[in-house]
């Protein structure tokens, strides 16, 4: 003992020297959230991405309400807004926009394109986000089941992901979807893609959880009686927290891209129900002559998607830093 | 204390004819061939040899923690019980609890994700039980007896807030929180500066003391060996070539191998010299 006290000071000094800005014991996690917030609120793109998911999924949510407010449910016909003679164009210039109907009405039939995009966001919305959510369960069981287990487990589910992945799995989902019954669609849909989803998710997380089994924290669990499930669920898997962040927001704008693709081929949800690639696919005929009524479900789409991105993008860059750095 | 043993002895550790091969398509790779070694409470004992000679597998294979595929014969016996091929889930209950590890690396050891306390805490609730709260304060006390400072304090700190040497004394921590009968150290002190790893065997050999813990020390370092060990094993190429007790191999070393590595000890009054060949078939004579 007698030569403990000072090695200790000196080490002691090391960690107070170490801790720098002196924020107190309790940093770890809460600095790298901090951490990763500060570098979010620092870049306007990351800012202004957010604001426009935050938006997007608060009109889904409040779709009823926003539809009462403008006086037009999605699936009332308005004859007054639109032109018979002229092949059901809408009256007014530039789609119809009025104070009656803040988007335009649709060509022929008159219903309002505000409410058909709110309602459309909620169908586009809900679809890729119990996507996201069911692939990134499956892909993430599933992925760290081979990579923990490895040998045959890893076999078979590193063998069923090629096959999924080498798969032309747009065309697959419109063979599956038009020989299906219309049933509900939107379910039909979240299963189709999860079908094709989980093994982008499984890829990743297989390769993180091989990495993380081999490092010696797994080994000391181990050595300290830990059994197979506590190594995977307490040790491997909050390590992959982060990733698993960033593979959900980036799964989610690929979910909403294909479902909107799926609409507009026409197997994707059925009419009356909106969904934005529904009604670019209906907006197709009259481009030359109501432009309009193609630009406000393409721009939103558009936006949603390049939202979802660009948030996802600098998110992954701002948790990567803080891992390299460790 | 614990006086289970079935012969009498009073040697907490037996291995006999301890061989572990692996089967690989070149053929089979015996990496520990036959050897046979005791450790008494109380008593440390150390594992010398260089890289690849068998050390960590011999070790690997005394913790049942040897990869599936590794083939393993002879016997180990834990206070008179025989371990080798008892079923996963006895072995898990003697890993960490009636015998302990403590890890070359301790800054890979220690899982980022939690607080030092955390990992203790866990270490000891997964064999005693108890809650929590309870596991939170045995935490703050192995942490204190360790020589952490303020434990009360750090004992939620994540790891990377410590340095180097405070780790490896957080994996002792974790590694004696159950008061195991055999705690091995695989090269605990390698990966730490020179001032660091004197304290460190310090902190060992006095926790030993208090708990009367037997130790299988295993590293490439002779000085450290000579320090801490009370008998020594020297291994080159999965065979023991020379044991006995640390001061005899050390003064009078009797293989040709043993007296190749003292010879390669740095000395401040001798020019640097490369390590000195050793003919094959005199170190598998021996």
């Amino acid at each position: 003992m007698s030569m403990l006290p000072v090695g200790l000071m000196a080490e002691t000094g090391e960690v107070t020297a170490e801790e720098g800005g002196g924020t107190g014991p309790n940093r770890g996690r809460s600095t790298t959230l901090r951490r990763v917030t500060t570098a979010m609120l620092a870049s306007p793109a990351a800012m202004l991405s957010a604001l426009f998911i935050v938006l997007i999924v608060l009109v889904a949510i409040a779709a009823p309400l926003l539809v009462k407010l403008s006086g037009w449910d999605p699936f009332q016909y308005d004859d007054t807004a639109i032109n018979a003679d002229l092949g059901g164009l809408p009256n007014l210039p530039w789609g119809g926009v009025s104070a009656e109907h803040w988007f335009g009405v649709e060509p022929q039939s008159g219903r309002d394109v505000f409410a058909r995009i709110v309602y459309g966001a909620r169908v586009s919305l809900s679809i890729a986000f119990s996507a996201a959510a069911i692939t990134t369960v499956v892909g993430v069981v599933l992925g760290m089941l081979a990579g923990f287990l490895g040998g045959w487990v890893d076999q078979v589910i590193s063998r069923i992901m090629d096959f999924l992945m080498a798969f032309p799995s747009l065309i697959f989902m419109i063979a599956l979807l038009s020989a299906l019954p219309a049933g509900n669609r939107p379910v039909l849909l979240v299963v189709v893609l999860c079908i094709f989803g989980w093994p982008y998710t499984a890829r990743v997380i297989r390769g993180q959880t091989m990495s993380l089994a081999q490092r010696e924290f797994v080994e000391a669990a181990q050595a300290s009686g830990a059994s197979k499930s506590a190594i995977v669920f307490k040790e491997i898997l909050p390590n992959l927290t982060g990733t698993i962040i960033v593979l959900v927001t980036l799964a989610v704008p690929s979910y909403i891209g294909t479902e909107a693709a799926l609409s507009f081929l026409g197997v994707g949800v059925v009419p009356p129900t909106p969904s934005w690639g529904q009604m670019i696919a209906t907006a197709v005929p009259w481009y030359a002559t109501d432009p309009m009524f193609f630009f406000v479900p393409g721009l939103f789409l558009f936006l949603t998607v390049l939202s979802f991105t660009v948030f996802g993008d600098h998110l992954s860059r701002a948790i990567d830093t803080g891992e390299t750095s460790k | 204390m614990k006086n289970l043993d079935a012969a009498g002895s009073n040697s907490l550790l037996e291995v006999a004819d301890l061989e572990v091969s692996f089967a690989s398509s070149a053929g089979i790779a015996t990496v520990v061939q036959g050897i046979s070694f005791t450790v008494a409470r109380n008593e440390t004992v150390g594992i010398v040899g260089e890289s690849g000679s068998g050390k960590s597998m011999t070790s690997l294979a005394i913790m049942g923690l040897l990869p599936p595929k590794a083939k393993t014969t002879g016997s180990i016996k834990l206070h008179g019980e025989e371990i080798l091929g008892a079923s996963e889930r006895h072995m898990r209950k003697l890993r960490g609890n009636r015998m302990a590890m403590v890890f070359q690396d301790p800054l890979s050891s220690l899982n980022p994700y939690y607080t030092v306390g955390m990992q203790i805490a866990e270490a000891y609730k997964a064999h005693r039980g108890g809650s929590m709260r309870a596991a939170k304060l045995v935490a703050v006390d192995a942490m204190g007896r360790v020589g952490i400072s303020d434990p009360q304090r750090r004992v939620d700190s994540y790891p990377h807030q410590f340095s180097g040497g405070m780790r490896q004394r957080i994996m002792i921590a974790m590694a004696m929180c159950c008061e195991p009968d055999l705690l091995i150290a695989d090269e605990p002190t390698t990966a730490l500066d020179v001032t660091v790893q004197a304290q460190i065997l310090e902190l060992m050999s006095q926790l030993q003391n208090e708990s009367g813990t037997g130790m299988l020390f295993i590293t490439h370092d002779l000085a450290v060996v000579s320090q801490v060990s009370q008998r020594v094993l020297v291994m080159n190429k999965g065979k023991v070539v020379e044991s006995g007790t640390t001061e005899d191999v050390f003064s009078t070393p009797q293989d040709p191998y043993t007296q190749a590595l003292l010879d390669a000890i740095p000395r401040i009054d001798d020019p640097i010299r490369a390590l000195k060949k050793v003919e094959m078939g005199m170190v598998s004579e021996a």
